[in-house]
């Protein structure tokens, strides 16, 4: 049928015509359109005046609104929230998540989504931002930055979505320019070393960088007297970021770091890997790589009596996971684990949150980071008034670090500004506490497991001390 | 919404490249090819390192070469060193076997290789990847996606025209005589593996161009972009839109792959998001099926002179299980 | 996720030799290479019951099913939430096994035969093959989620058995998978319907001409293999411990790769093709990095089929 249209060379040279026509109209179309398109990411300003009727001004549109309220998950944030105590008026405005849903990391993107609606069912029942209900807008990005890119383009372009949170490290490097040109702030969670001096006052990372989580778990074997050490890494891309910290800031302090190890995902046996770990007799173990594989390396550690070398983790380990996977008696072992966040005081709120949305209180990884960044882009805005950038972007600097009065979850923090007072958000995932390249980078707990799967905390790293002792040592 | 529009263009526009050239090879020739995204990223990484120097990801990240040529030379860099890779594997796999075990060796391939990549940090950053890979000219970012648009749906028409040479050709007709029936056109005295050899690598040449494209548009390359399902969905797009017909190969692209996931975007997201991702994929694998059952020429099929030089309807004839090793 | 507190499980556990023996490099050398063997028989047996499901199954169909690793899956999750509800891990494990049996007739019946009636290219029953794995992955995704989960099974502490270090899960593996082996060799070799399906795998035609109904043979062969492979599955995931959808598939190509050492076609070999497969991915394991294991698997795959597509144990006659 379609073969009968062109005959000949013109073929060819038809389909080229056709498509620089359609090209050409595109074209057109969006160069007339570019003032519009500039505005979309300017919502609904509102003032701090609770309802607002200016529903139909800046990028927000009604028909927007509506044509997407589907492919948000308005209906099922709403069924999880409470009734709310004050009714949010005006037009509902659009958070973005941009989440692994399937693909390599799917393991990850059902706890953000979760993370994100109980955060935003909290911020809904007191009367959402500014007056304005968030509905969440998630879009899958397979953790693959080919389809990062539309995902991105569509909650921006499409749904006038006026903040971004997420995505991870394999695709954040795609999308936080997209979101710094389309002139929303992007949170996004993931250590890759890459973000690691972002000047962008749009980006800001929930997580501390690999780096300085290395920095941490160096200082603390540096401070236990361990200068001989190995490393254990997994073979995925957010156990790989973490190794140059590590080597770096062992050098920096003289120590002696043996050749990295990789502790492969799925791999069902480790023994030639503990025979190069431990063949040179190192006087601890640093190391990330995925629960299931610990709970193989350490049974198999435990049967060639080697559970005795501690080892310093990341805090991919801090999870109820770890200890089922390697047992209770193996998890109270020398065992120390560096974690972000001073306590995590804003950690029960948060499971308390969880356990009343979704009747349980066993976090999956992830979630608590995304929370936080829901949690501290609504006060952000609260602060600034607006949800536009610049003053957004200021705004959650603010309301993260402060100074002011700590709270630990939004009612509480919202209380607080409502009564004039400043805040210091202190999250579930850490204290949320951005360095001058929006990075969280606040204190490391050290933490070691009980047997019966609680977590004390041994001492605690303030930023100045690892930064002392790296420039010192 | 319009920069939403031209971003899914511009990918559509690259997916059809890529599967413009896996019809080369099936579609044309029969040659299964199950490793056909290795080449684009191939395509993807050469035209990244040999294009963003050493400082373009802040010193974080090792990776091989590291020159800085122009935008151009590195696509068609990429482009070669796919080719050069496919008459490699070519080589030593499609002369030998048939097609449903070839199939599984290059998927084989395809794993190891996608291991290696994804392990080996010196070669092109293990499992971070590369980015920050330099736009081919410096402009605003609606431009930019405009650019590349052009540039692609230059590169695709050019495609797409060879494609139709190649098709009306003498070459055209071994290639589809070989497909059907090899044992009959080596009796007629045409050495088999040559032209198949040709229309492998200009399949991965394309592949490779893909690539390099892909990788300019979203300025980053990782495992994670060339997973080897991609493969299969390519071939899932060929097959629906219909195998060894250029028309069928656009169609299977812009409709199954860019149709298919990007409208899935505007659904509403009922239980869990991953849910819609998972339908995708069962609609692709059933249609797919389908297709097989009752279209099998897919929705565009290929239309070719009997040799009496009547048209006929007839696509890709019955054959019956022959051994694993080809007929000689 | 699953897996309540207390109960965790417990996988092979891998022994170097403690440390007071000698250090005679010799006896070092030799004593892991024999746990390495004792790994490799621990692994083969899971890998067996797949590889002779697929190879009973290409034996009579002549085509290689690409959905088998979403085949074991799918029985490992039924077997999974039949012990959720409390069932016993034996009966669940036999649930699961029927269950994958039936998937495997309905397969054939709704995708394969089709096929195979219009007579088409073996090419066309692979892609066939793709397409159906799409959708019971996706399917399994659908239902069960794509997190991970986990049996909630103590496999108990390891044995010295000779000079191999195995748990009593591995042993109950290996029992289960030589116990039905022997019995499928005795259906096969003294059964109406043994023989029947290897008159069948040997030239379908004149199966047909001496009175065989060659298509309930291949349904009642779908129904065998679904009931291994599901049998396998589970053992798999007792051995990675985890759960995915996308568990099955990874292994597919180890399990390829044991059909097609073993020569593809032949249910016998697949058994010795399962045990030099297990035996040489433990071992290259043990020398080499282990991220690169997989890889092993699948070279061995590529260098057989351009090389020895027979097989290594190939005898004359039949190629596939």
């Amino acid at each position: 049928m379609f073969v009968r249209f062109v005959r000949g060379r013109r073929h060819a040279t038809g389909v080229a015509v056709g498509i620089g026509t359609v090209a050409a109209l595109v074209l057109a179309a969006c160069s007339s359109s570019k003032p519009t398109a500039s505005s979309t990411s300017s919502p609904a300003s509102t003032s701090a005046a609770a309802a607002t009727s200016a529903s139909a001004s800046g990028g927000v549109s009604p028909v927007a609104s509506a044509a997407s309220a589907g492919s948000s998950s308005a209906a099922a944030s709403g069924s999880l929230a409470p009734a709310p105590s004050q009714a949010a008026t005006g037009s509902a405005i659009k958070l973005g998540l941009l989440a692994p849903l399937t693909g390599a990391r799917a393991d990850l993107g059902q706890g953000m989504q979760t993370g994100a609606k109980i955060a935003l069912s909290v911020i809904n029942a007191t009367g959402g931002v500014l007056g304005h209900h968030v509905n969440l807008d998630v879009q899958d990005d397979a953790a693959d930055p080919a389809d990062a890119v539309p995902a991105a383009q569509k909650e921006i372009q499409a749904d006038h979505v006026v903040g971004i949170v997420g995505p991870i490290s394999q695709t954040a490097s795609v999308v936080w320019p997209i979101a710094a040109k389309a002139n929303i702030p992007d949170l996004m969670w993931g250590g890759g070393s890459a973000f690691d001096n972002i000047t962008d006052p749009h980006f800001f990372r929930l997580s501390p960088s690999d780096t300085e989580q290395a920095d941490a778990m160096v200082v603390y074997a540096h401070s236990k007297g361990w200068n001989h050490v190995a490393i254990a890494i997994g073979n995925t891309s957010g156990d790989q970021s973490l190794v140059p910290g590590l080597q770096d800031a062992a050098k920096a302090l003289g120590m002696t770091v043996d050749k990295p190890v990789t502790i492969a995902v799925g791999a069902t046996s480790f023994r030639s890997e503990i025979q190069t770990l431990f063949s040179t007799h190192p006087q601890a173990v640093l190391g990330q790589f995925d629960i299931p594989s610990a709970g193989v390396l350490f049974g198999e550690l435990k049967q060639q009596g080697l559970l005795s070398t501690p080892w310093v983790a990341s805090n991919l380990w801090f999870a109820k996971e770890f200890v089922t996977s390697v047992g209770g008696a193996t998890a109270s072992g020398p065992i120390y684990i560096a974690n972000p966040g001073a306590e995590n005081q804003g950690y029960q709120p948060f499971l308390n949150v969880l356990q009343q949305q979704t009747g349980s209180n066993q976090p999956s990884n992830g979630q608590t980071y995304i929370y936080d960044g829901v949690n501290v882009w609504a006060l952000g805005a609260q602060i600034a008034g607006t949800t536009d950038s610049p003053a957004i972007e200021q705004g959650i600097a603010k309301a993260a670090n402060g100074p002011g009065q700590n709270c630990y979850d939004y009612s509480t923090c919202l209380q607080l500004l409502k009564t004039g007072k400043a805040i210091n958000y202190q999250g579930a995932a850490s204290s949320v506490d951005f360095d001058k390249f929006h990075n969280v980078y606040g204190p490391f707990d050290i933490l070691h497991f009980n047997a019966d799967g609680t977590s004390s905390s041994l001492t605690e790293l303030t930023p100045q001390q690892i930064q002392q002792t790296l420039t010192n040592g | 919404m319009v920069y939403y529009v031209t971003d899914l263009l511009l990918l559509g526009c690259i997916n059809s490249i890529m599967v413009v050239g896996l019809n080369l090879q099936y579609g044309y020739t029969g040659l299964l090819n199950f490793a056909y995204y290795t080449y684009v990223a191939i395509g993807a990484y050469v035209a990244a390192v040999t294009t963003m120097g050493r400082t373009a990801m802040l010193g974080g990240g090792t990776y091989i070469l590291g020159w800085t040529l122009p935008w151009y030379v590195g696509l068609l860099i990429g482009g070669v060193v796919a080719a050069i890779l496919g008459a490699v594997v070519f080589g030593f796999t499609v002369r030998r076997l048939r097609s449903d075990y070839l199939a599984i060796v290059t998927v084989s391939a395809a794993f190891i290789f996608w291991n290696i990549i994804n392990t080996y940090e010196p070669l092109f950053n293990g499992a971070t990847g590369l980015y920050n890979v330099p736009n081919i000219i410096s402009t605003s970012t609606a431009r930019y996606t405009l650019v590349m648009l052009a540039l692609s749906a230059g590169i695709l028409a050019v495609c797409v025209w060879a494609s139709r040479r190649i098709f009306r050709s003498p070459f055209g007709r071994l290639l589809r005589s070989m497909r059907e029936d090899e044992a009959v056109t080596s009796a007629f005295g045409r050495t088999s593996w040559q032209p198949q050899l040709w229309i492998f690598m200009i399949g991965c040449f394309i592949a490779g161009i893909a690539g390099g494209l892909f990788v300019f548009s979203i300025t980053a390359w990782s495992p994670y972009a060339f997973l080897p399902l991609e493969s299969f969905i390519l071939l899932a797009a060929l097959i629906v839109g219909g195998a060894g017909n250029y028309w069928g190969a656009l169609l299977g692209a812009f409709v199954l792959i860019e149709g298919l996931a990007e409208l899935s975007r505007f659904l509403p997201s009922f239980g869990g998001g991953a849910d819609v991702g998972a339908i995708r994929a069962i609609v692709i694998g059933v249609v797919l099926i389908l297709m097989l059952r009752y279209r099998r020429g897919g929705l565009i099929p290929e239309r070719w002179l009997h040799w009496y030089g009547q048209p006929t309807k007839q696509v890709l004839p019955k054959a019956r299980f022959a051994a694993v090793r080809r007929a000689r | 996720m699953c897996g309540g507190s207390g109960a965790f499980t417990k996988r092979r556990i891998h022994h170097l030799l403690p440390l007071q023996l000698p250090k005679d490099s010799r006896g070092l050398i030799l004593s892991q290479f024999l746990v390495a063997v004792g790994f490799g028989l621990a692994t083969a047996s899971v890998v067996a019951l797949a590889a002779v499901a697929v190879s009973l199954q290409v034996s009579v169909t002549n085509f290689i099913n690409f959905a088998y690793g979403d085949f074991m899956t799918f029985g490992a999750y039924i077997a999974w939430s039949a012990t959720r509800h409390g069932i016993n891990l034996v009966l669940a494990i036999i649930l699961g096994g029927i269950a994958t049996g039936l998937l495997g007739v309905l397969a054939n019946i709704l995708v394969f035969r089709p096929f195979m009636r219009q007579g088409v290219r073996p090419v066309t029953l692979l892609i066939a093959g793709v397409g159906l794995s799409f959708v019971v992955q996706n399917a399994l995704t659908l239902i069960w989620g794509a997190e991970p989960v986990r049996f909630n099974v103590t496999l108990g502490n390891s044995l010295h058995v000779g000079p191999f270090i195995l748990t009593p899960g591995d042993l109950a593996m290996f029992a289960t998978s030589v116990v039905l082996l022997v019995m499928l060799h005795l259906m096969l070799a003294y059964t109406k319907f043994g023989k029947a399906l290897r008159a069948t795998s040997n030239n379908a035609d004149l199966a047909k001409a001496c009175g065989i109904d060659s298509e309930r043979v291949v349904s009642i062969t779908w129904f065998l293999a679904g009931l291994l492979t599901a049998v396998a599955g589970v053992g798999l995931v007792l051995q990675e411990s985890t759960l995915d959808p996308t568990t099955g598939f990874t292994e597919l190509f180890v399990i390829f790769g044991a059909v097609i050492l073993g020569g593809i076609g032949r249910p016998y070999g697949a058994m010795l093709g399962a045990l030099a497969i297990g035996l040489l991915t433990e071992i290259s394991g043990a020398y080499l990095n282990a991220a690169y294991k997989t890889s092993i698997a699948f070279g061995v795959v590529i260098v057989l089929l351009l090389f020895r597509p027979q097989g290594l144990f190939a005898t004359k006659g039949k190629i596939s």
